[in-house]
């Protein structure tokens, strides 16, 4: 025995388990501190930085000073500055290596505190997309000719016209063909000048014997017979020629018109319209509403670690490559289920404004389904500065992970606006004073997201700035808010979190609506009437080559009526002056 | 290197049982194969402290266990996996997973548990294997190599000045 036994040993190992826990405890205030500037920043994707951690024996706990978290979209500030946390553990659930913290404190967390270094960002947020306003203020403009759709119809109107032209211009060829044909065969000037001669002859005959008499009556019947018969034929062809003549001129005519026409089309379609143009309140509301909904999402999904845990597949984890020395820690049924972490309720105040938001969080925990109970917060504060009062409750429910609901309702009262700048270029409206009481209520179930904003501003007053590209509107919209010393305000936000539609309305549309009528005719006038010289400068050319065509018809016309009034002259006093 | 392989030499040649030698190997073949800092090897150590085990075999196997591990993590990760998922077993893990003593010794993970099952079926074939390798080495080889002129040489030599200033070697 005494050969295989050290006892020594036995001391050697007291001692050296002793030195263990010592050095253990000596490090572990290092490494709880680590642990959480690693794990917030695994969550937030950016530095965060701990001055100090204390343990403390009882109860067991922790007391941690100064939390700086570096907002990643500006690494020189921070998301957050808590200075100081304290929370007591579970003892017996860290035996089952469960984190598991019953009361926590987070005193006077500020927001946006400046850092001294820069931090480090290690996971960029994805930018806001704002792409709704942006495309609205496109309408309160002309629209550009030179774009590519605009050009498009251009082009199509202008191959429209140009095989119009030819069309005519081949008709107007043939037509002049054949009535230059026609013309040859039908009674000319020299057959009568015959008429004129025979009449002549007809006038110097001797008045006679009675069978003379009856001789030159005979032929004086004829030669009206012969002149009568030519002044028909005239008359008929010229009827038949004025017919085609009228419909070369009234094509012609269709012609010259055609470009006003299609100006006329390619305006509706492309230029601004009252019901394009929208309302005035997504005009002035709609942009900031966007960003608001972006960055709600954006913390939503930046929160979401700690509400879901994303559990694997028992073939997933046959597949899933560990780091070397690691390994996967498999779980299994537990007797008394427990969160691995949790924190059962969380005090929380908040530097703002000038005084502390207080509020309450309960059942923070990336496991709700073995918990059973969703997370909730509630935050309440009065007589902030420039807020009367603000009261936030929210619900994070993900028991069931399939299925979340996560609802959030915010009330706030008499909360000063002061002075922002409203619109967009095009008018440029700024909210000068007004005093806002608003209730929302946001949820996202799934892939569902829906808000719905109620908002009452008081006190308003505005003041408009003139906009280069939209005189007139200013001009209107300055008289329209002189009057407008409160508004009624509704935002809806309906789809999915990557596709959803902001819905801004309020009482400010009907002050608006004859406005922006006016606003959208001129501006479609200005686009027709761009349209319409482009094409005209396009097509004058061709035009002008039919109209010159046509002017040639002109002269059938002409020899024609000369013709019929020579017949109709000879027909109507030199024949009768024979009798 | 030559301090190390000094060191081997001087423990092999040096007055201790065989078995003691052995045993470090062997015990230094849980503690370096398995994760170092897990409940289980507070055992190995009480054990090697208190047994009268050649603390100089331990931390030599140690050294070269750990270095092995390394190497070996895929394999025993693979074996973890595979003992952890057996469906026989699951009501035996789901017992020990609700008994804190062995949540701390992390029973549950794969490396643990694969590198730990691998090692413990590898302890008595190392440790008669060491044995009886220790024990030929001592009548065979370093009886015939102290005949040997190339021992002559190395007695001259600066290596054996160093195998000869380790502490323990008379």
């Amino acid at each position: 025995m005494r050969k295989w036994v050290r006892w020594k040993g036995l001391l050697a190992f007291v001692v050296i388990t002793v030195l263990l826990v010592f050095f253990w405890l000596v490090l572990v205030d290092d490494l709880v501190r680590r642990g959480i500037e690693r794990a917030t920043a695994f969550l937030v994707g950016a530095e965060v930085n701990v001055d100090n951690a204390d343990l403390t024996f009882s109860p067991l706990g922790f007391v941690v000073s100064r939390i700086q978290v570096t907002n990643p979209d500006n690494p020189e500030t921070n998301a957050l500055d808590i200075q100081r946390m304290a929370f007591t553990l579970n003892t017996a659930q860290l035996f089952m290596r469960k984190i598991v913290i019953e009361d926590m404190s987070v005193e006077d967390i500020a927001l946006g505190t400046m850092r001294e270094h820069p931090g480090r960002v290690y996971r960029k947020t994805a930018q806001e997309v704002t792409p709704v306003p942006g495309e609205r203020a496109s309408w309160f403009e002309v629209p550009d000719i030179s774009s590519q759709s605009v050009r498009q119809a251009l082009e199509e109107a202008n191959l429209k016209t140009v095989n119009s032209a030819r069309a005519l211009s081949n008709e107007i060829e043939n037509k002049n063909e054949f009535w230059n044909q026609r013309i040859e065969h039908l009674p000319d000037k020299d057959r009568l000048q015959e008429y004129q001669a025979r009449i002549e002859a007809l006038s110097k005959a001797r008045k006679g014997d009675f069978s003379a008499l009856l001789r030159k009556g005979t032929e004086v019947k004829d030669l009206y017979s012969d002149i009568n018969a030519d002044l028909n034929l005239l008359r008929d062809s010229y009827r038949r020629f004025s017919e085609d003549y009228r419909t070369i001129t009234a094509q012609v005519n269709r012609l010259s018109e055609l470009p006003v026409q299609d100006a006329r089309q390619i305006a509706q379609k492309y230029g601004p319209s009252a019901e394009g143009i929208g309302n005035i309140s997504s005009m002035l509301f709609g942009e900031q509403a966007g960003v608001w909904v972006e960055r709600s999402l954006r913390w939503h999904e930046r929160i979401r670690p700690m509400l879901d845990r994303g559990t694997l597949t028992a073939e997933e984890q046959k597949e899933l490559r560990p780091p070397r020395s690691e390994g996967i820690d498999m779980r299994f049924r537990e007797y008394a289920p427990a969160p691995d972490f949790l924190i059962r309720k969380a005090a929380v105040s908040v530097l703002t404004r000038g005084r502390t938001l207080m509020g309450t969080i309960q059942n923070l925990t990336p496991d709700q389904d073995v918990l059973g109970l969703p997370m909730t917060c509630l935050f309440s504060g009065e007589n902030l500065e420039g807020i009367q009062g603000i009261r936030l409750e929210g619900t994070f429910d993900h028991v069931d992970p399939s299925s979340p609901q996560d609802m959030v309702r915010l009330g706030l009262e008499g909360y000063d606006l002061g002075t922002r700048n409203l619109g967009q270029e095009i008018l440029p409206v700024e909210l000068q004073q007004g005093i806002l009481d608003t209730g929302l209520t946001a949820a996202v179930s799934g892939r569902s997201v829906n808000a719905d904003l109620a908002a009452t501003v008081r006190s308003a007053r505005f003041l408009v700035r003139r906009a280069e590209q939209a005189a007139g509107l200013s001009a209107a919209a300055e008289k329209v808010f002189s009057g407008i010393s409160g508004f009624s305000l509704n935002v809806g936000v309906s789809g999915e979190p990557e596709n959803y539609a902001v819905n801004v309305s309020s009482n400010l549309d009907d002050s608006f609506r004859g406005v922006i009528d006016t606003l959208a005719k001129d501006l479609a006038a200005q686009f027709q009437t761009q349209v319409r010289t482009a094409l005209e400068q396009r097509i004058s050319g061709q035009i002008s080559s039919v109209e010159q065509q046509a002017g040639s018809l002109g002269q059938i016309s002409r020899e024609l009526s000369e013709r019929i009034s020579f017949a109709e002259s000879l027909l109507k006093s030199n024949v009768f002056s024979l009798l | 290197m030559l301090y190390t392989l000094a060191k081997v030499l001087n423990v092999l040649n040096s007055e201790a049982d065989p078995s003691q030698i052995s045993l470090a190997v062997a015990l230094a073949l849980i503690a370096g194969l398995t994760p170092l800092m897990s409940l289980h090897n507070l055992v190995v150590l009480l054990l090697v402290l208190v047994l009268r085990v050649n603390l100089s075999a331990f931390l030599l196997g140690l050294a070269i266990f750990s270095g092995l591990a390394y190497l070996f993590d895929p394999l025993f990760h693979g074996a973890g996996l595979s003992l952890l998922s057996a469906k026989p077993l699951e009501g035996l893990w789901t017992a020990m997973y609700n008994m804190p003593i062995f949540r701390i010794a992390r029973f549950n993970n794969t490396i643990v548990m694969g590198s730990l099952v691998v090692s413990l079926v590898l302890f008595l074939p190392v440790f008669f294997l060491a044995r009886a390798g220790i024990v030929r080495y001592r009548a065979r080889f370093l009886a015939w190599m102290k005949r040997t002129r190339l021992a002559q040489a190395i007695w001259a030599s600066t290596f054996y000045k160093i195998y000869a200033s380790l502490p323990g070697r008379h």
